[in-house]
């Protein structure tokens, strides 16, 4: 099952998520944001692949927490993947 | 000038019009040699020739351009190093500007960065007669309209700042090669991107050149950048680099990525 929502703060965020059984097949972040360093977004988009709990999705956040995200709340985001993979793994 | 130290600024000019496989290859080319240490701060004036389409580098290109209307009128289009969103680059209507420095003291900041390059596009507009505002993060307003986008990327301390100033730019054909997502032009108040932008032409009610433009350009940035500047030119090394890097931004990986 997918979802797209997008976020509007300074920047807009488009967020399409993919999940199955509850794991994470794929997340891409899209928009006209600003990240640095930029590929730390290509980083946590593979590290999201395949998560399938909280855990997994806080650790993926954690391994970029040195990004510099211009757009919306880092927060909001991350609060943002999770209601999303919330609503399609029930 | 307080908080920015003196700087010598090398300056290139290339008025003649670049594609944009071309003008991102060489930004890009710049800021690595700029990395590498092998050139010095580099301020380029740079315009497209054909006109093109940049989008950001997290852009879906199917929500940012209208591709078939790109096609039919021969306007390029690729992906930049850079965040933010699309700019259409009139090849009879606008001037880009880019410059490669160090991310040290004023420019270490992110938005501090951006606030002091833009600095210099605000200058070049009051050399016009034109008061321009900053208006957080990446853009120059004239009343209210904006005037000019930038957008940066870094790499390993060093920052490449490139940015656009619309002088003449067919609003007409902006409003319809560029897509804007509806919640952007909500959230902005406006219907369509042709109510958002503003050229130097209609704030002056008078025919502008681009020659004129890059001109207060460069004394815009030399006040603003507290920069001693002098004129170079693109040396074999970083025309060769170029050639390699636009292969990247003419391929369809790359512009497709999103």
């Amino acid at each position: 099952m997918r979802l797209t929502r997008v976020l509007r703060g300074e920047k807009t965020v488009s967020i399409d998520i993919e999940v199955e059984e509850c794991a994470i097949r794929m997340i891409m972040f899209s928009g006209d944001f600003f990240a640095y360093p930029e590929e730390n977004i290509e980083k946590l988009e593979e590290s999201l692949k395949n998560c399938r709990n909280l855990e997994c999705i806080d650790n993926a956040f954690k391994t970029v927490e040195n990004t510099l995200f211009i757009g919306v709340d880092w927060e909001t985001l991350k609060n943002e993947v999770v209601n999303m993979w919330r609503a399609l793994c029930k | 000038m307080p908080g920015i130290a003196a700087m010598r600024l090398r300056v290139i000019i290339d008025l003649d019009g670049g594609s944009a496989f071309f003008n991102m290859g060489m930004d890009e080319a710049l800021l690595n040699l700029r990395m590498r240490e092998e050139i010095p701060d580099t301020l380029r004036l740079y315009v497209f020739d054909p006109s093109a389409v940049t989008i950001g580098y997290f852009q879906k290109i199917e929500e940012s351009v209208d591709m078939d209307y790109a096609s039919l009128h021969g306007i390029d289009v690729t992906r930049r190093i850079s965040g933010g969103g699309s700019v259409y680059h009139d090849r009879n209507g606008e001037v880009t500007y880019s410059i490669v420095t160090p991310a040290r003291g004023v420019f270490s900041d992110v938005r501090e960065s951006y606030e002091v390059i833009c600095k210099g596009l605000i200058e070049a507009l009051k050399l016009f007669g034109v008061e321009a505002s900053f208006m957080p993060i990446n853009d120059i307003v004239v009343n209210g309209r904006k005037i000019s986008g930038s957008a940066q990327a870094r790499r390993k301390g060093y920052l490449l700042q490139h940015g656009t100033l619309m002088y003449a730019t067919d609003l007409d054909t902006v409003s319809k090669v560029l897509k804007a997502p509806p919640v952007k032009l909500v959230s902005k108040g406006v219907k369509s991107i042709r109510e958002r932008v503003i050229t130097l032409q209609e704030a002056l009610s008078r025919r502008v050149s681009k020659e004129e433009v890059a001109e207060a350009l460069l004394k815009g940035f030399s006040k603003a950048l507290n920069a001693e500047i002098y004129i170079d030119e693109y040396s074999e090394n970083e025309l060769r680099l170029t050639e390699e890097l636009s292969l990247k931004y003419k391929s369809r990986e790359w512009v497709f990525k999103r």
